[in-house]
């Protein structure tokens, strides 16, 4: 297997100075789904951002499909699918008309752009509202677009930021399918959620990230076995400092009465 | 006409290829963004129109804006000199242009959706750049030339045509001062504000302009009046070397005139020389500094702008809820209702316009002084303030109707789901809230202008005025609710059904006049102000009283 993406000493801070990435190291090899999980403010969807080109500040080595993210940026994102935490669309526009335009951006035909739209929307389920303006659908329907969007030129690495927000039980069990499947077909997956069973279930390997550094980097098996914890919840609860829900519930449990 | 913008950068495809720019994509990008164009909601476009579903939404600005541009441009047949009238239309171009980049573009500039879809693209950032430029230089122009087409027609005719090539090129001269005006008020606020902060102070602006329009459609058949006024401004006054208009008026009267005296030399220079100034400086140092705040308001976001309410802030609502209601429930929604209209942007929007209003209403009552024909002494004398405070009541209608709006709509489930036998006391909590929140200030403030003129002795009359104003709008409810709604609880854009709106009208149309004239009857008798108290207040606490009475199974 070869590496595809591989980030060296990984800084990068806000605007006012202060860090949020400390020094991330990670290898990512082709074909495998890693789970990038964290708490809230730990750096995950700024290190994505980063490995997509949209940060250019930060210091650090980042090379993505062994191109050097600063000078070859461009390269890289022909490459590249992304799918964002909230979803961000051009909501007047119809979904076909959205991914004719995300299609085009990526120099696809008109006419691949066109057969891909309606075979995708269909498969997802939007067939009967491929001509509705999207600031009509519901937000598991919009994010259904988004996965589309992000996978139309078929990219060979995919950056996942909450796939799953807002959709059924039966369009998760899907996405889920088409993320196995991807991989089988040698994609790479980078996929960053909260949704913990999920991550434990469909990654390769996992990465943990708190405050701005890897604290854990290992299959589900190997964090298990050295955390001595059964499930990712307590194993990223534990490395996370944050074991104290047990009497925090108590607590809650007394304030109501 | 978004193919006919295609059309014409699809012949100057080969200058943007060689400025490095990937035109297929470009191309891409400033379609879209032409075809969003068409399906946003343009400030200058009525509610009626933003309401409904077209796609030819920029057309219908444009004409707006050439019908404007053509009041405007009658100017050129009122105003004495090319020079006065040129300064009054160029000026207006300048405002207009610069009031449109800030109201229709600030939603797109601060909207950070534009950069999470883009950046991660295969595109250059040139590419990009120019296609955001071409976007919206293509808009401006077209804004531009909308405006100016009647007024440069009107100068043709009345000036000659060899002089309207002059005219045109300094329109855009005067667009490049608006664009400058527009980036340095953006540079100020958001030097000093957070990204919410500048929405915020984005929203006063389109409410701001939102009075103007509603205003000005009663002010300008008025100004004509003032032609008079106007008749002796011949010559180049101290004041037209500090009104960049006149500097673009004056070089045009320099042509016209043939007159190369100093005064329209030094207006001529300023009118070359300073817009190219004033744009190389905005390019240099200010967009520079803004797209880098604007990049820092993106990435930092929450932190900044987070809106801390603080308990000390909270003033005397607790005291006054407390003070004017009579349950939990009718307390709860109170405080609910006068938070919500005085934070949510969009609540604002949709209703403080209609503070307009009262701007014409200024002008039937002070507008026979002001054109001369009237003293004071002499509208003292009559009954004219009757006529404001029975018109003022439409602004409490509009106000409290707006309360069962929200875009947050769907939060009303909380009223199915809590325990609330008496609906009333949610009606009149919101009822309470909006009367005293909103309606009350903007009836003294009002009133302290009516008093300024009438005096004292209207005191009885305005309190009649005040609880009319109360009694009609609770009325209104019971007309327009024939399904009960609760506060807060219907989607904005939903219209009210066409029959119960009309009906509504139709009673305030017959009611507003025929109260107005029963109290003007009462003025003729002594105490008859204070009758007209009682009147409505028996009223109003009768509808109050029979507001008990509503059940649930009356609501949707």
């Amino acid at each position: 297997m070869s590496t595809v993406i591989s980030i060296e000493n990984l800084q990068n801070s806000y605007g006012d100075g202060q860090l949020v990435l400390k020094g991330i190291n990670l290898e990512v090899q082709a074909g495998e789904i890693i789970g990038y999980i964290g708490p809230n403010g730990a750096g995950k969807s700024t290190t994505i951002k980063i490995l997509l080109g949209m940060i250019p500040s930060f210091t650090g080595e980042v090379r993505v499909l062994g191109q050097d993210i600063r000078t070859e940026a461009m390269e890289i994102k022909k490459q590249v699918g992304y799918v964002p935490e909230n979803a961000a669309l051009y909501e007047v526009l119809t979904p076909v008309e959205y991914l004719t335009f995300i299609g085009r951006l990526y120099s696809m035909s008109d006419a691949v752009i066109q057969r891909k739209a309606e075979d995708l929307l269909h498969l997802v389920g939007l067939s009967n509202h491929i001509n509705s303006r999207m600031n009509t659908f519901s937000k598991g329907m919009r994010q259904k677009v988004l996965l589309i969007s992000g996978l139309i030129h078929n990219p060979e690495i995919i950056f996942l930021d909450e796939p799953l927000s807002g959709l059924d039980a039966n369009a998760v069990i899907l996405v889920k399918e088409i993320l196995a499947q991807l991989k089988t077909a040698g994609k790479t997956i980078f996929y960053s959620s909260h949704i913990m069973d999920v991550v434990e279930k469909i990654s390769d390997r996992i990465v943990i990230i708190n405050q701005g550094q890897v604290i854990a980097n290992g299959s589900f098996e190997e964090l298990k076995a050295q955390a001595h914890s059964g499930s990712l919840e307590r194993i990223f609860q534990g490395l996370t400092g944050d074991d104290t829900t047990q009497s925090k519930a108590s607590e809650f449990l007394q304030a109501l009465q | 006409m978004t193919s006919s913008i295609l059309w014409l950068l699809d012949r100057l495809q080969g200058l943007f290829r060689m400025l490095g720019v990937d035109y297929a994509m470009m191309r891409n990008i400033v379609e879209v963004k032409f075809t969003m164009d068409n399906r946003r909601n343009h400030a200058s476009l009525g509610k009626r129109y933003q309401e409904k579903e077209s796609s030819q939404r920029l057309l219908m600005v444009y004409g707006i804006n050439a019908l404007l541009g053509g009041l405007i441009g009658s100017f050129l047949f009122i105003a004495p000199s090319l020079l006065l009238a040129l300064t009054i239309v160029l000026g207006y171009v300048i405002a207009w242009v610069a009031l449109t980049l800030i109201t229709d573009y600030s939603e797109l500039l601060l909207d950070t959706t534009d950069n999470l879809i883009l950046l991660p693209r295969p595109v250059s950032d040139r590419t990009v750049w120019m296609a955001r430029l071409v976007h919206l230089t293509g808009y401006i122009t077209l804004l531009t030339l909308s405006i100016i087409l009647l007024p440069t027609v009107f100068v043709g005719i009345k000036y000659g045509w060899v002089i309207v090539p002059v005219f045109v090129l300094l329109s855009l001269q005067a667009v490049l001062i608006a664009v400058f005006l527009t980036t340095l008020l953006y540079m100020l606020v958001v030097r000093f504000s957070s990204q919410e902060r500048v929405k915020d102070i984005i929203s006063y602006i389109q409410i701001a302009m939102s009075i103007f329009f509603t205003a000005g459609y009663q002010i300008m058949p008025r100004m004509i009046r003032f032609g008079e006024v106007m008749e002796a401004e011949h010559s180049i006054r101290t004041w037209y070397y500090a009104v960049p208009s006149a500097w673009l008026a004056g070089l045009v009267d320099m042509f016209y005139q043939r007159q190369y005296d100093t005064p329209h030399l030094i207006l001529s220079a300023l009118a070359i020389l300073v817009p190219p100034a004033l744009i190389y400086v905005n390019s240099k140092y200010l967009a520079p500094s803004f797209t880098k705040k604007l990049a820092g308001l993106a990435s930092t976001g929450s932190e900044e702008d987070k809106v801390v309410v603080e308990k000390s802030r909270r003033g005397l609502l607790p005291w006054l809820a407390e003070a004017v209601t009579n349950s939990p429930a009718e307390r709860a929604t109170f405080e609910l209702s006068w938070n919500i209209t005085g934070r949510d942007r969009r609540f604002k929007m949709r209703t403080y316009p209609a503070m307009g209003s009262i701007v014409p209403l200024l002008f039937v009552i002070i507008g026979p002084v002001l054109n001369g024909r009237q003293s004071f002494d002499q509208i003292r004398e009559g009954a004219l303030y009757l006529v404001g405070i029975y018109v003022l009541q439409v602004v409490a209608g509009t106000f409290y109707a707006n309360t069962y709006q929200s875009d947050d709509y769907k939060a009303s489930w909380v009223y199915d789901a809590a325990p609330v036998a008496d609906p009333s006391e949610l009606i009149l909590g919101n009822f309470k809230a909006a009367i005293l929140k909103f309606y009350t200030p903007f009836y003294l403030v009002s009133s302290v202008l009516l008093l300024s003129i009438w005096g004292w002795h209207i005191i009885d009359d305005l309190l009649a005025g005040y609880l009319f104003a109360l009694f009609v709008t609770s009325l209104e409810a019971w007309v327009k609710n024939s399904n009960w709604k609760v506060p807060f609880s219907q989607e904005p854009k939903v219209k009210a059904e066409a029959g119960r709106t009309t009906l509504m009208l139709i009673m305030i149309m017959l009611v507003l006049p025929v109260c107005g004239l029963i109290h003007w009857g009462a003025t003729k008798v002594p105490g008859g102000g204070l009758f007209m108290v009682l009147l409505y207040g028996v009223l109003l606490w009768s509808t109050l009283k029979s507001y008990r009475r509503l059940r649930w199974s009356q609501f949707e």
